[in-house]
């Protein structure tokens, strides 16, 4: 589920490259930006996809 | 009135705007349906996409993420780019619980965070316990919030508006517009309060890379000012990183007023389609703010911790000789009033809702509409005359115990997020996990222990504890 899945993504945002700096940011700061877009279109699509599956209620 | 960063044509602006905001009251008050709960928390569950999404953005970015996220980068560098991860992480919070707590919210007509756990645990002191972490978080959030535009307004009139003068004149609009229109009121003040935010942080992220230069002129000078910008980060500081994403998605996603936004969409795909804006704004609000202080510390270095919380400020007053750049500022300062309005605004009706719906009638269920109508409208007055009392006076020496509601707010998540998942679960055990966590957690902050462990907040790791008790005595429960 993508939703599930987006968790990773949310995971690698931690900073875990170097600080070499591309563009003006330091490595690990672009790739903290580039995790973060990842997460937030798979939060999107999940929120389109997902969302039913998430809300099957417990209240029958 | 000569220090002042606003011209007269400014303030006069600002007054205008803050009096356009009681029309809107009046507005919400003309459009109002009946003298129901429903209605006056509510707007009476109709919120379309704009409204809902405007309301959202405005009060989830509140003062603090237009004027402390600037200084905490300013101080700390690229590190605050986790600010961009955990505005997006909050909407995975809600995603974990509001599909399914909208649908039962639908069905039973909840009002508040109060309903549904009442609904769900049938348990008084556990209840009572979220309702009252839930009002001890929201009255944090709204008094950081009033001294932080005390604070602001008396510095852009040049002390034309005390201090004071200024928490007292805000808190009057605020309370009026809010008890003459309630959530609708709230909503409509905070969708024009939502747009001032966005596009002022978009005019002066252009403003000041145009004439400050780009991040990369930025970096060559930072490299040398501030070599720690551009170290390799440490396990330490990944740790941190972590523990600030955990704290932030399990907590500001439980906040009693976010709740309340979730029960007022009118469909599921109003709340879909704010939910996944809200995603977006992060690139566009809080990203901006972030290069605007990387930039700003290069220009201005030396700043201490008071002044750093100006940066933006300071950078535009620079400045200022350029035509035009007045409006600017102007727009600065409607936009950093609007964010605090839009969350004290919001933190006041979701407490006052909080009082009347769950305490109040819980114990005068046979209180007619009328009378609970009055009785939130006079509590809000009340609320806010003590807030702002407290906001004004309340000594340095104690103002920390306000940064812990967020680690106190956090132990209720497992309550609301498990709850909505497994209905096996028993009051008992999500109270004895509710009490281990802030038990932990209190005494690491309250006492002269180190308030993080191992690098991790206290409590993230309470709220771990509270996870596991639950998860034990659940698993350990002869019901199952």
């Amino acid at each position: 589920m993508i939703f599930k899945l987006s968790f990773i993504a949310l995971l690698l945002t931690i900073p875990l490259f170097s600080a070499k700096v591309y563009f003006g940011l330091p490595l690990w700061g672009i790739m903290s930006l580039f995790f973060t877009a990842v997460f937030a279109l798979m939060l999107i699509l999940a929120i389109e996809k997902n969302w039913n599956a998430l809300k099957e209620s417990e209240d029958e | 009135m000569s220090s002042a960063l606003l011209t007269q044509g400014g303030i006069y602006f600002l007054f205008a705007y803050l009096a356009s905001l009681i029309l809107v009251g009046v507005a919400g008050k003309i459009a109002s349906k009946n003298d129901s709960m429903g209605d006056f928390y509510l707007a009476g569950g109709g919120f379309g996409v704009g409204i809902l999404f405007l309301t959202m953005y405005a009060t989830q970015y509140s003062g603090n993420s237009l004027i402390g996220f600037a200084g905490s980068t300013y101080r700390g560098g690229w590190f605050f780019l986790v600010a961009v991860t955990f505005m997006i992480a909050i909407v995975a919070g809600y995603m974990i619980y509001a599909p399914r707590l909208y649908v039962l919210a639908k069905k039973h007509n909840f009002i508040t965070i109060g309903d549904y756990i009442d609904y769900r645990y049938k348990h008084n002191l556990l209840t009572y316990l979220v309702i009252a972490i839930g009002i001890f978080a929201l009255a944090n959030y709204m008094l950081t919030n009033l001294k932080a535009i005390g604070y602001i307004v008396e510095m852009v009139t040049g002390g034309y508006l005390g201090f004071a003068q200024s928490i007292i004149l805000m808190a009057i609009i605020m309370v009026i517009y809010e008890t003459l229109g309630g959530m609708r009121s709230v909503a409509w003040t905070d969708a024009i309060q939502g747009v001032l935010l966005f596009i002022g942080v978009l005019i002066i992220f252009v403003v000041i890379w145009h004439h400050y230069g780009t991040v990369e002129e930025a970096t060559q000078i930072l490299q040398t000012l501030r070599s720690d910008f551009y170290e390799n980060p440490t396990g330490m500081q990944q740790i941190k990183w972590l523990s600030v994403l955990l704290l932030i998605f399990f907590g500001i996603s439980v906040y009693p007023q976010a709740i309340q936004r979730i029960y007022s969409a009118k469909n599921e795909q109003t709340l879909k389609r704010s939910f996944q804006l809200m995603i977006i704004m992060p690139f566009l609000t809080t990203l901006p703010l972030i290069v605007i202080a990387i930039i700003g510390a290069a220009h201005f270095p030396d700043l201490d911790k008071t002044q750093s919380e100006q940066i933006i400020l300071l950078m535009l007053s620079n400045i200022v000789d350029i035509a035009g750049m007045q409006y600017v500022i102007t727009l600065f300062v409607a936009a950093a009033v609007a964010a605090i309005m839009s969350t004290v605004d919001s933190a006041m009706l979701a407490i006052a809702s909080l009082f009347t719906q769950d305490i109040y009638h819980r114990n005068r269920p046979q209180a007619s509409n009328k009378e609970l109508a009055y009785v939130g409208k006079l509590f809000s007055w009340l609320m806010m005359a003590f807030m702002v009392y407290l906001a004004i006076s309340l000594p340095s020496t104690i103002w920390w115990l306000i940064q812990i509601k967020l680690e106190i707010l956090v132990q209720i998540a497992p309550a609301i997020m498990l709850g909505v998942w497994f209905k096996n679960i028993t009051p008992q055990t999500i109270l004895a996990g509710l009490f281990v966590g802030l038990i932990f957690t209190l005494t690491f902050l309250l006492s002269a222990l180190e308030n993080k462990i191992f690098g991790f907040h206290a409590g993230v790791i309470g709220l771990g504890l509270n996870f596991m008790t639950v998860f034990v005595l659940h698993k350990s429960s002869p019901a199952r």
